[in-house]
């Protein structure tokens, strides 16, 4: 039973980063993603003996992530119904790391989409998930997928060419 | 040729099957308003990845790496890296009085007390024969998908019988629990509304998290061994959730 448990931590730690990158798309805020990430470890520890050794992981350890995600915005919203709405502004994150303009109008682009719609497009175009395995990991059927993702993208398009700087190319600055 | 957004992504996105994708790579060939949307939309796919690559090559903060690997090296059997940072038997005591729900469950609706911090506590409650927790603690493993009522984990606790994690989506909050399998049927010890773990102190719920640590605090420290796995549960469903007598 140690051999499999260090199998699983083994493994799990080469998966973290993975795990921040879909919780930093979902959240926009660091410090909330990495909170997210913590309590979906705290889960997958106590939970380990359900993950079957060989198959894949970092797949497991999103979905957990993507349900603490789900916990964690209806707390949200049944607090926001309760307090005044002071937490809105903070939304458009300037804190921590400051990419690039051109890379900042995107995250800040995709915090604005509806929830469905950021996460699909966290799991497709960020995390990889092909639509198959997005509509899977959902329980959505796929076209849910596809439409979501369309609707997700189309609007992504609109707010980078409505508003903001410059679309980005890596790197240089003016 | 007319292209929908959906088809036009799926193709950018490589889902198309062959044929269709042969066809869209050609009428993209003769008809530049289709390339340019298709450019348009290889174009987000690059800068969406490329904006979260950062993430991914960032070192990992120490405070996750460390819930994995703390525990490894005191070769602990069950590992201290993941326990809440006070002892079980703290966690049972501080369960009772900082806001653990004790509440009948009737059905699918939930009835519970609403308080603030220093909660009193209930009765522990039954769960209604018939109702979807019912269904769902004596049917739903672990591994299925969520849905509205999702089992977290299983174990035996150290009295022999079979206790489960379980949390619920009610009325648009989640609610997690710990049910306990006797003779008459599921008996729930504990259960605590999310919106009422904001209520604990700072340093015993971190900020934005959401998890209530005191089920999960209360379950390991009635936990005999580690949780099940997939196959013990499917096991212990198949016997009605009551352990195999010692005798056969």
């Amino acid at each position: 039973m140690n051999h499999v448990y260090e199998e699983f931590t083994e493994q799990a730690v080469l998966v973290l980063p993975r795990l921040r990158r879909y919780a930093r798309a979902l959240t926009h805020n660091a410090a909330d993603a990495d909170d997210l990430v913590q309590v979906a470890v705290e889960r997958a520890l106590v939970r380990r003996n359900q993950w079957q050794p060989g198959t894949n992981l970092a797949g497991w350890m999103i979905t957990i992530v993507r349900n603490a995600w789900i916990d964690e915005s209806r707390f949200r919203k049944r607090q926001s119904s309760l307090m005044l709405p002071a937490e809105e502004g903070e939304q458009v994150g300037d804190r921590g790391m400051e990419p690039e303009v051109g890379l900042l109008s995107i995250q800040a682009a995709l915090s604005r989409l509806p929830d469905e719609q950021r996460d699909v497009i966290a799991l497709v175009l960020i995390e990889g998930f092909s639509y198959r395995e997005a509509a899977d990991l959902m329980n959505i059927p796929m076209g849910t997928v596809m439409s979501r993702l369309a609707r997700g993208r189309l609007a992504l398009q609109e707010m980078l060419d409505d508003g903001g700087p410059e679309e980005s190319r890596t790197g240089d600055s003016a | 040729m007319i292209v929908s957004d959906q088809d036009l992504m799926a193709y950018v996105d490589g889902e198309l099957d062959p044929v269709r994708h042969e066809a869209l790579s050609l009428a993209i060939e003769r008809d530049a308003g289709l390339a340019a949307r298709v450019a348009a939309a290889q174009e987000l796919r690059r800068n969406l990845r490329a904006a979260f690559d950062v993430t991914l090559h960032e070192p990992v903060p120490d405070k996750l790496t460390a819930l994995l690997t703390a525990g490894r090296d005191k070769k602990t059997k069950r590992p201290d890296s993941w326990r809440f940072t006070r002892s079980s038997a703290w966690a049972s005591a501080f369960a009772l009085a900082a806001g653990v729900v004790f509440g009948a469950w009737l059905g699918p609706v939930l009835m519970t007390h609403r308080t603030g911090p220093g909660a009193t506590q209930m009765a522990p409650g039954r769960v209604a024969t018939g109702s979807d927790l019912y269904r769902a603690l004596s049917e739903q493993l672990a591994s299925a998908p969520a849905k509205a009522i999702r089992m977290e984990l299983s174990f035996r606790s150290k009295e022999g019988t079979y206790c489960r994690v379980f949390a619920s989506t009610v009325q648009a909050d989640t609610v997690t629990g710990l049910a306990c399998r006797d003779a008459e049927g599921w008996r729930v010890d504990a259960m605590q509304s999310v919106a009422q773990g904001a209520n604990q102190s700072a340093d015993y719920r971190q900020a934005g998290s959401s998890m209530p640590s005191v089920i999960m605090a209360l379950a390991e420290s009635r936990m005999e061994g580690d949780a099940l796995d997939a196959d013990a549960e499917a096991s212990a469903r198949a016997n009605g959730w009551i352990p195999a007598s010692n005798t056969h």
